[in-house]
């Protein structure tokens, strides 16, 4: 090995050893870009039904301009605390997200059947969104301290780590968040080393559990409804459920669920078809004036882009969260340490998940879980955790030189 | 210059490898979700498929439908009219084949509809809706409800909110058979299974009247039959449309409007009507708790505690001058409204309306069955005016000649060597109603005190003679009206059945008219003229085509039993010829179709057509047939041996002359409790200005139930005698299950009076 001294170096060789010179742009910039394109969308989104009312069409633009503020300036905190000294920052973000996930369920708003949000006033903080983020890091560490080799002792510990704020999540019920951490979970466990046999194992005892859980009364039929809902939009020879008489409120929360899912995906689907190749122009899609997709600026504005910007749109969206996709697995590869390439590969999985499933759902072959498009659909904590993991990766990116 | 930890190495291919699984796994999902971006927008209807070429659809916009008014007081009211409502239709080419996406679309609508999803289900699988057409999912929506879908109509594919029209019948039972009711597009009873219903010949006819296939059309009686008038012509919306269906602009040049139906107004006069109907459910309700006094000859069959089980009666009131029909009536009673709203009725009275086959009782009450014209009974003794009519006109009877019964006890004997000696076979002996003897008489007096010897005889006598006289019974019969449809305007007139040689042999050849006529011929006569009964599971064809058949029939035929059958409006026709001296209608019940106007006015509204009375035929009527006839008919009501003399005792007859003949019809039985009740009258006797006839069915002799309501009727016709005052005649709700299907009582004043059973009388 050659070891070379500091005093050895120039003075723009010890700067190209500096953090601050080694940002990665093109992530800042497909940032920026996915960003600028989500205000848009979520501008025309609404835009319509503002000016009809006669209120402020830009309502949504500046909370969420404001929310991307915070979470920039959250990204750049994120991206210059070297993350190997992380450690002890971690345990406690650990700590205090569970404090949080647990509060939420005791004080939270009850918003949409799920009690998921902290009434901030003038904000809403998901902790949800957060949880994915420290996760990442704590599997990170915990992966990283077996070397590229996982022992059924840590294993284990990161089961226990990921069961507990997977269960505080199903409580509230968030079922679309419980999931992407499950995806994080085995992207993290993948990188750091698992067994063949530890993926099998785990994805039984997940499969066992959710089979278990959606034959008993544990998971509500509204939620059941929600997950399967879509099956019978897109695929319309498969049996739909038994519909009797809504008798229960449960029961006939499960017909509202059930009709409102599939209203949504119904929209979704006619206004990205109406796209057609190159889209109806800006502000021009009549579905989307019109007010026919619910939800569109925040779950389903794969579907404003689709009418908008056609295949054209949605092709060149998917491909820029590829080339995202790239950059932060080309950061995991690069990484000066185990620790650093499995934070990418947490983020990576993450976003994979959640762009996945968002647009597969607006497009109706995956599910709808309300978990949303990163940095496009409208949603400050979400906006700012997504900052925060691309802080994280920039993190990873810009001490790969520092010792 | 890389710069590597120790400490990293061991595990660092490995995870690079790894790294490469999570690549590919996530290169693979933007792929999936390229993919579907790509499928989704390019297997929609292309830019040029939706402008390539315009197509036309056709929509049909159907007329409103005329009206049916009666009179009232002098004015023109509305009994069936219309009012829009909101139908929430589904189109059925969207959903037809795919029972999950209807079941699931079912469920989202019921609850909203107010509905249950599976009686959404029964409507889409009903063959009264067409499906060939849009199912109407829900009538008479709110407006609230119909808001909610109009706005989220799009998520509820092939559902669509229509305004239309539909008919309304304000004034509940009245007139309900003659108005009739309107329901889906009849097609084929006879259509074999697995023919579709739009190859069905009956349904094909009224498609091709640019009839829509859910279109509701007259079904039963004014509505039916005037169809043509009151539908109008549907008028046609034009339209271009894209391949998707999208309407591009409607075509003014090949659309029209539709031209509404004209309004059908009804002879009836409503105060008539209606206080003939109350006197019907009057008259049932009190029959049905009576008994039949027992028999003189004691009966182990006789039941003590039987009451008359009266399942249905009619009267009809016919102008006599013109052959009008004042008022038909008919009970049991239904509301039109009821067959529209069928769904809306409780099963009690769905099981009512269309009653269950095995139910005896219900079959034989069936209120939808309009009695006064599709009524086919045994006339009984009111047939005795038809026999003298022939007799005497035919030359076969002096109607001074006097019978008397005194020698043969009232019971007459077929003058036939095998009807000879001490014990006569069956089918040997007739006697008199009541097994009554009367003494010595000429025609009048037999018709006013309803000799059935004397008719028996003279049957006989007729039934032997020549050719030229034997079928004089017959011939009277058809001469009056008998055995034809009497021709008044409503589809459910019925021709009966008058018994002479060719009609029997046409239908008891038939295997169901052996079957319907039980007795299709009781008498088969041998080669030397001997009549001898034959079971009727004995008769064979060739004893049924015997030409010397009606020698025996005869003697039943001649007092209106066996194998006669009349309808109520018959009767009335033929005891119209006597009173008129020869005048033989076919009743009138609408007067004039006029143009739809907004004015109710009497006077006033375009005439399209008006029905002049219809006299058919007019018959001569010589006075030895008039004098002794009418006499006779004076004598049933006048004299206290009269069979009628007891209900019209307290009748003002000298203002008010009533000639009327009693009729009281064995179901073959010969059980009391099964006699139905008939009566016929005309008034005033020298110049009648109404003929009543009236048949209460499995209720008694004819004094006991039929009588009383032809003289209430008669007091309601002539307010003057300061009796019976019919009621207003007021709209009703004509809600099903919220207003009743009965008539309501009796006016205050209007009383029946009911004749007795007593000694000597026979009927």
């Amino acid at each position: 090995l050659i070891t070379i001294n500091d005093a050895q170096l120039t003075r723009v060789e010890r700067g190209a050893r500096e953090p601050w010179f080694h940002v990665d742009w093109s992530i800042v910039l497909i940032a920026t870009g996915l960003a600028a394109f989500g205000l848009l969308n979520i501008y025309a989104a609404r835009r319509q039904n503002f000016l009809l009312a006669g209120e402020d069409p830009y309502t949504y633009v500046k909370r969420q301009t404001i929310a991307l503020g915070v979470g920039l300036a959250a990204a750049i905190v994120a991206a210059l605390i070297d993350y190997r000294k992380l450690r002890a920052l971690t345990g406690v973000a650990y700590v205090g997200i569970l404090g949080l996930l647990g509060a939420v369920l005791v004080w939270g708003e009850l918003n949409k059947g799920a009690r998921a949000w902290f009434d901030l006033g003038v904000f809403q903080l998901q902790p949800a969104e957060f949880g994915k983020v420290v996760l990442i890091v704590v599997l990170a560490w915990v992966g990283a301290a077996g070397g590229g080799d996982l022992s059924a002792r840590r294993l284990i510990t990161s089961i226990g780590l990921t069961v507990v704020p997977v269960g505080l999540v199903l409580l509230q019920p968030d079922l679309g968040t419980a999931l992407v951490i499950g995806a994080i979970f085995t992207g993290a466990l993948l990188v750091a080393g698992a067994r063949l046999w530890h993926i099998v194992l785990v994805t039984v005892l997940a499969l066992g559990a959710a089979v278990y859980a959606f034959n008993t009364s544990y998971i509500k039929e509204y939620q059941r409804a929600r997950l399967t809902q879509f099956i019978e939009v897109t695929v319309q020879s498969s049996a739909p459920e038994e519909l009797p008489e809504p008798a229960t409120e449960l029961e006939k929360k499960a017909a509202e669920e059930r009709e409102k899912v599939r209203a949504n995906v119904t929209g979704s689907l006619r206004a990205i078809q109406a796209g057609g190749f190159t889209g109806s122009g800006l502000f021009e899609g009549d579905l989307t004036n019109g007010g026919e997709v619910a939800e569109q600026r925040t779950d389903f504005i794969f579907s404003v882009v689709g009418e908008q910007f056609g295949f054209v749109g949605t092709a060149g969206l998917i491909s820029v969260y590829g080339l995202l996709g790239l950059r932060i697995w080309r950061v995991a590869a690069i990484a000066r340490d185990l620790l650093g390439t499995l934070i990418c590969a947490g983020a990576l999985s993450m976003m994979a998940f959640h762009v996945f499933e968002n647009i597969g759902m607006s497009m109706g072959i995956m599910p709808v879980t309300g978990i949303p498009l990163p940095l496009v659909s409208y949603g400050g904590s979400s906006s700012i955790a997504f900052l925060i993991l691309l802080g994280l990766v920039e993190n990873v990116h810009m001490h790969r030189f520092k010792s | 210059m890389e710069v590597v930890e120790p400490g990293r190495l061991n595990g660092e291919e490995r995870a690079r490898l790894r790294l490469g699984i999570l690549g590919v796994v996530s290169v693979s999902l933007l792929l999936v979700l390229l993919a579907r971006a790509w499928y989704l927008p390019t297997t929609a209807p292309s830019d040029e498929e939706l402008s390539a070429g315009p197509r036309l659809r056709e929509v049909l916009v159907p007329a409103t439908r005329g009206r049916i008014l009666g009179r009232l007081d002098g004015q023109l009211v509305v009994l069936a009219g219309n009012r829009p409502v909101t139908v929430i239709t589904m189109r059925r080419d969207q959903i037809d084949d795919d029972s999950d996406l209807r079941a699931q679309l079912f469920g989202r609508l019921a609850p909203i509809l107010d509905a249950d999803p599976e009686a959404l289900e029964e409507r889409f699988d009903d063959p009264e809706y067409s499906y060939l057409e849009n199912l109407p999912l829900a009538e008479g929506v709110d407006e609230p409800t119909a808001m909610y879908l109009n706005e989220r109509i799009d998520d509820y594919p092939g559902i669509d909110v229509a305004t239309e029209t539909t008919r309304v019948y304000p004034y509940g039972t009245v007139a309900s058979h003659v108005i009739g009711y309107i329901g889906a597009i009849p097609s084929d009873p006879d259509r074999p299974a697995g023919v579709p219903l739009r190859q069905d010949a009956v349904f094909q006819s009224y498609i091709a009247q640019d009839y829509r296939p859910n279109d509701r059309v007259g079904r039963a009686g004014v509505e039916q039959s005037f169809e043509v008038e009151l539908r109008g012509k549907p008028g046609k919306l034009v339209y271009e449309v894209n391949a998707r269906g999208d309407v591009l602009s409607q075509r003014d040049d090949l659309s029209y409007e539709p031209v509404p139906g004209n309004d059908v107004v009804l002879t009836l006069d409503l105060r008539v009507q209606q206080l003939a109907e109350q006197a019907l459910r009057q008259v049932v309700q009190d029959r049905r708790l009576a008994r039949p006094a027992p028999p003189k000859t004691p009966d182990p069959t006789f039941d003590p505690n039987e009451t008359f089980s009266v399942p249905g009666a009619s009267a009809v009131v016919m102008d006599a001058k013109t052959g009008a029909v004042i008022a038909m009536a008919s009970y049991p009673t239904f509301m039109p409204q009821e067959i529209l709203d069928f769904r809306a009725l409780s099963p009690a009275r769905k099981a009512e309306l269309r009653p269950d086959p095995a139910d005896k009782v219900f079959t034989q009450r069936a209120p939808l069955v309009n009695r006064a014209v599709s009524g086919r009974y045994n006339p009984g003794s009111t047939f005795k005016l038809v026999t003298s009519w022939g007799a005497v006109a035919h030359g076969a009877l002096d109607p001074n000649t006097r019978i008397s019964d005194v020698a043969d006890k009232g019971t007459y004997r077929l003058p036939i060597p095998e009807c000879q000696g001490p014990e006569p076979g069956n089918g040997c002996l007739f006697s008199n109603a009541g097994k009554e003897f009367m003494g010595e008489m000429a025609l009048a007096e037999a018709l006013g005190r309803s000799s059935d010897y004397y008719f028996y005889k003279l049957g006989f006598d007729i039934g032997i003679r020549d050719d030229a006289v034997k079928l004089a019974i017959q011939n009277e019969a058809r001469y009056l009206g008998m055995g034809r449809k009497s021709g008044v305007q409503l589809p459910e007139d019925k021709a009966g059945f008058i018994p002479d040689q060719g009609e029997l042999d046409r239908v008891c050849a038939t295997t169901e008219g052996l079957a319907r006529y039980v007795d299709c011929n009781p008498y088969s006569v041998d080669d030397g003229g001997n009549a001898r009964p034959v079971k009727s599971s004995e008769a064979t064809l060739e004893t049924l085509r015997s030409p010397k058949y009606p020698i025996a029939a005869n003697v039943n035929t001649s007092i209106g039993q066996g194998l006669v059958e009349v309808t109520p409006i018959q009767l009335a026709v033929a005891y119209t010829a006597l009173g008129t001296r020869g005048n033989v209608f076919a009743p009138t019940i609408v007067e004039r179709v006029i143009k739809p106007s907004t004015s109710l006015d009497a006077s006033q509204g375009e005439l399209v057509r008006t029905f002049e009375s219809r006299v058919v035929d007019r018959l001569a009527v010589p006075e030895n047939v008039y004098g002794p006839l009418s006499e006779g008919l004076r004598w049933a009501v006048e004299r206290e041996k009269g069979t009628a003399f007891q209900v019209f005792e307290s009748f003002p007859l000298n203002r008010l002359p009533v000639a009327g003949k009693t009729g009281t019809a064995q179901d073959g039985t010969e059980k009391a409790v099964r006699d139905s009740s008939l009566f016929v009258a005309y008034a005033p006797m020298d110049d009648p200005q109404f003929t009543i006839s009236v048949v209460v069915e499995k209720a008694g002799f004819g004094r006991q139930a039929a009588a009383p309501v032809t003289r209430l009727l008669f007091e309601g016709l002539n307010p003057d005698l300061g009796l019976c005052q019919p009621g207003p005649v007021e709209p009703v709700s004509p809600v099903p299950g919220v207003a009743s299907p009965e008539p309501g009582p009796l006016p205050v004043g209007c009383v029946l009076t009911y004749g007795t059973e007593r000694e000597g009388s026979t009927d």
